[in-house]
């Protein structure tokens, strides 16, 4: 059997074979890239996208000095919870790469990581 | 208002399955910790977390809930106002399962949390270190000696064990029902409370249940295998 691959809605539709499974992006996903020492936001909505980048300094600050106590090397993942949603975050590959979301929907960790793709 | 049942409740969270460690506190007030490391680090990660709350609170943000993935555990917290519960996870702990419970606890002791205090408690110091023990009554003296056994043993991981064996030779099903009816003959039904000998005791009291003697045996050498993987 084949296996399953993903592509990206914008692709061309002709010739399409039936193991393709057309995925819409998820709007909401904010990623946060760190180039040449420049912070560099896209995705999201206008508004989410610098509360997103507050939120991830602030927890990465205090992730660092968590880690060190725990003796563990690096933040993966964090979900914030408070009364008004949920803000997500996965670190990237690269140093100081985030990607995530903020939504004002509850859904579980579980539900969250896997959007998250972890 | 006593404390004495939050603790207990909380010293309970321990027994879910991936739950290392589990750290209480108010302000500056540790009330219940049992963290897999020493008490100085305990309270170093208990200011660092209370520093970050304080921080949200600050900005009158309602925090209820924080899951911070590291590269080797997990920390979650579950928050209300001043109280934090502190899961501390392995892999293997279901973290939606800790939180919900950590929201169980915190409301279902509100009225005593709310009544206790932010500040620190003070250490009893006395002369040449040794603390007084001032014993009221037999039965205060009952849940002293309680409190002072080991709350939570390897049992979670000695059933599984068990559970794998016996499904050598009979159902799951099967295999459930005659640990339990095993544990509901015991004394004290809280396996969870039993020192180790006794742990390994009770495992081989359950295999002694397999009526084929060569089988009853064979599972026997393999308890004991299992036994020494998990260091009892």
């Amino acid at each position: 059997m084949e296996p399953t691959r993903i592509i990206p809605i914008t692709t061309s539709r002709s010739a399409q074979p039936a193991n393709i499974i057309r995925m819409e992006a998820d709007p909401s996903l904010i990623r946060l890239e760190t180039v040449n020492g420049q912070e560099q936001l896209s995705g999201g909505e206008s508004e989410n996208a610098p509360r997103f980048a507050g939120e991830v300094h602030y927890v990465s600050y205090y992730a660092a000095r968590l880690a060190e106590t725990l003796g563990m090397r690096r933040l993966e993942a964090c979900i914030l919870e408070d009364r008004d949603g949920q803000t997500s975050m996965a670190a990237g590959s690269q140093p100081g790469s985030w990607r995530g979301s903020i939504q004002t929907t509850r859904r579980s960790i579980k539900q969250v990581l896997e959007s998250l793709g972890r | 208002m006593s404390l004495d049942p939050v603790i207990s409740a909380a010293a309970s969270l321990q027994r879910l399955d991936g739950v290392a460690g589990v750290l209480l506190f108010k302000g500056r007030h540790t009330i219940h910790r049992q963290m897999p490391f020493s008490e100085t680090r305990a309270e170093e990660l208990r200011e660092r977390l209370e520093e970050m709350l304080a921080g949200y609170r600050q900005v009158r943000r309602r925090i209820r809930q924080i899951y911070l993935e590291f590269d080797g555990g997990v920390l979650l917290i579950v928050a209300s106002d001043e109280v934090s519960l502190v899961f501390f996870l392995t892999s293997k702990a279901d973290p939606d399962l800790a939180a919900s419970a950590g929201s169980v606890l915190i409301s279902d002791h509100a009225a005593a949390l709310a009544a206790a205090s932010i500040e620190a408690k003070p250490a009893t110091s006395t002369p040449g270190g040794i603390e007084e023990l001032v014993v009221t009554s037999p039965r205060a003296l009952t849940q002293i000696t309680e409190k002072a056994e080991p709350v939570v043993n390897q049992w979670g991981n000695v059933r599984k064990a068990v559970e794998g064996l016996l499904g050598k030779v009979m159902g799951r099903g099967q295999a459930t029902r005659l640990i339990d009816r095993t544990l509901e003959s015991m004394p004290s039904q809280d396996p969870y409370r039993l020192p180790p000998t006794e742990v390994r005791k009770l495992a081989a009291a359950i295999l002694d249940h397999v009526p084929n003697t060569s089988k009853r045996r064979q599972l026997l050498t393999e308890l004991e295998a299992s036994l020494a993987e998990l260091q009892l």
